[in-house]
């Protein structure tokens, strides 16, 4: 399929404009009787507003954490030639997760600096991210180059480990931060702030645009590393470059709202299906797909509110659909092997 | 090692079975005062023992015992949901009390095994927890001490039944994020009831429901009071964002102790007692406002 400049763009468009009606149906869908034109109104102890501001920060909250956990899946999966590669299957979420946690833990959740609070779980969650990729690549580097088993592997054992850490800082700490702790297993949008938003957008459109730039470069990557050496691509330094990047992105998302999983599996499979693999189309769609199916995600969690009587954190759900498409996928790729004779 | 140490266990519990056995035919009699050494297998029940005066007798309490003070020295048994048999049998104990929902069939079997009596009391309610407690004064042998308490206890509540606020919308919360609140059939539902509060999440499916902001913003109720564990920041100012919900509009945002009231033990009456003159504030409140 030929990627011209116009049917990137139009392709875009559609994915947006997909995007604004679902947020506009997020922001209509709740138990609480909305009035639109009250909610506009200005004035406090407004109910309206606080419902219509609520439903609009856990929208948002989707958007860019579903759109960053995307967008570094179809990163990852470039370049570790692995379709498998998605932050929370890799590991990296659970890295992140663990940062995140000890600074809470420790009671370092928040640094004074010239009288401004800065919240430290996010720069220690990016931390942990970063050490948790260096690890796994580096692991799965061993002997020979990336090995799509060994990289998943891996990934696994991060995984435990982190999951190991954090039950650990549950018996340690007390009882409450222990629910909170509990939080960070399954991935929840309950309480954003405006702030938390404004730091994820940040780091959102930044991860954006410096991935879309290097979207040729990553077209030429998943061929081979020693083709894109030929034709002129610094692979060693563009993969340090965007494993650093997606290692904020991850640290930011997670920060936020916890360990979500298969986002980044979901999204870029399904994406590559309709648009087929140029990046220069796939890593923006990718990061507008994984904000829809992240919205949506949610918006099925709040549609079950009335029937469940308890909110479903958005994890639950985005594994229900995840988890088989992974095996799905997994079957389809030793087919794939199996017919080559690899 | 693993085999060595579960063939040690099953001679240990041998041990116990023959000398139990051994010694049944002669004492054949209710257990001597002085001879109880009781294990208590959760905080309420921990509180009770040694609110009855039995202090003495409590040879082990759960990690998360941390009532009255003197029961933080005395020999760790493991925590609430998972006790730790070994550590229990250290203590030799004729007597385990626990808490019925939290002790588990398999713990059952064990604790059977080893020869150790469990007595059970239930706390669903505060009517169930006056009940537990004249249990477990027959279980230790202070029959008098725990009708005293008791007694005690259902003055403290008479009083509360008199000047009940009765108008009073509540959201209870115990968990601040993921935002969880007290939902019916917990047992701080039935404290909120008999301190006169009308509990905004009586229709939830499930007795400690996840909610988000809408749903309280929905609910609106009059008072808002966290029981959370853990140190948090002075609560209004953690509210202050939802300025629509009545109990924040009117600053009717309170903490207090989960201690008092999420745990189903003697202080109960106090819990009660702390959450009705919340209560009677927001009536008294209202009352001026209309």
């Amino acid at each position: 399929m030929k990627v011209t400049r116009g049917r990137v763009i139009g392709h875009l468009l559609i994915l947006g404009g997909l995007l604004i009606a679902a947020l506009a149906l997020s922001l209509s869908l709740g138990v609480f009787d909305l009035d639109f034109v009250r909610a506009l109104e200005g004035g406090p102890g407004n109910p309206h507003r606080d419902v219509l501001e609520t439903r609009l920060v856990r929208s948002l909250l989707a958007i860019f954490v579903g759109g960053v956990l995307s967008l570094v899946g179809t990163l990852f999966q470039a370049m570790t030639r692995n379709p498998l590669a998605d932050p929370f299957i890799l590991g990296v979420s659970g890295g992140a997760a663990v940062g995140a946690t000890l600074a809470i833990v420790c009671g370092v959740s928040s640094l004074v600096l010239f009288g401004i609070h800065f919240p430290m779980a996010p720069p220690a969650a990016f931390l942990g991210a970063l050490l948790a990729l260096a690890f796994v690549v580096r692991l799965s580097k061993l002997g020979r180059g990336l090995s799509v088993y060994r990289l998943l592997l891996v990934g696994v054992v991060l995984n435990f480990f982190a999951s190991a850490v954090v039950m650990l800082m549950k018996t340690l700490a007390g009882a409450v931060e222990v629910r909170a702790l509990l939080l960070w297993l399954v991935g929840s949008l309950g309480q954003g702030s405006f702030e938390e938003i404004v730091m994820l957008a940040t780091v959102a459109i930044v991860g954006v645009v410096l991935s879309t730039r290097k979207a040729l470069a990553l077209n030429i990557i998943s061929v081979g590393d020693s083709g894109a050496s030929l034709l002129g691509v610094d692979v060693e330094r563009l993969r340090r470059r965007l494993f650093i990047l997606s290692s904020l992105m991850v640290g930011a998302a997670v920060s936020v709202s916890g360990l979500i999983g298969f986002v980044g599996l979901v999204v870029p499979h399904g994406l590559r299906q309709i648009y087929g693999s140029d990046h220069r189309l796939l890593v923006p769609a990718s990061f507008l797909g994984g904000a829809l199916f992240l919205l949506a995600s949610d918006g099925i969690a709040r549609a079950l509110f009335p029937v469940l009587g308890s909110y479903a954190p958005v994890g639950v759900i985005t594994a229900f659909v995840g988890g088989p498409v992974f095996l799905f996928l997994l079957l389809r790729e030793e087919k794939k092997r199996g017919e080559l004779g690899l | 090692m693993k085999r060595f140490g579960v063939l040690l266990s099953v001679c240990l519990v041998l041990i116990s079975c023959s000398e139990r056995r051994s010694d049944s035919p002669s004492s054949p009699s209710p257990l001597k005062e002085e001879e109880v050494r009781v294990v208590s297998l959760a905080p309420s029940v921990t509180e009770t023992l040694f609110a009855l005066g039995a202090g003495e007798t409590v040879v082990g309490v759960t990690s998360s015992c941390d009532y009255p003070p003197e029961a933080l020295e005395k020999p760790k048994i493991g925590d609430f949901m998972n006790l730790q048999l070994e550590a229990l049998l250290q203590v030799s104990p004729t007597l385990a009390v626990g808490v019925k929902g939290a002790v588990s069939q398999a713990q059952r079997n064990q604790l059977e095994k080893t020869g150790v009596v469990l007595k059970l009391v239930e706390d669903g309610s505060v009517a169930e927890v006056l009940a537990g407690i004249q249990s477990m004064g027959k279980w230790i042998g202070k029959e008098k001490e725990a009708e005293g308490l008791v007694q005690n206890m259902r003055a403290q509540l008479a009083t509360a039944e008199v000047a009940k606020p009765r108008t009073i919308r509540v959201l209870l919360v115990v968990s601040w994020d993921p935002l969880v609140v007290a939902g019916p059939g917990s047992f701080v539902d039935d404290v909120m009831a008999v301190a006169g509060a009308i509990n905004v999440a009586k229709h939830a499916k499930t007795d400690y429901p996840s909610w988000d902001m809408e749903a309280v913003l929905s609910a609106a109720p009059d008072v808002i009071v966290e029981c959370l564990m853990g140190k948090f920041s002075e609560p209004l100012s953690r509210w202050a964002r939802w300025d629509s919900i009545p109990a924040v509009a009117t600053k009717q945002v309170y903490a207090l102790s989960p201690d008092l009231l999420l745990r189903p033990g003697p202080r109960v009456g106090e819990g009660v007692d702390a959450l009705r003159a919340v209560l009677l504030r927001a009536e008294s409140r209202k009352g001026e406002s209309r």
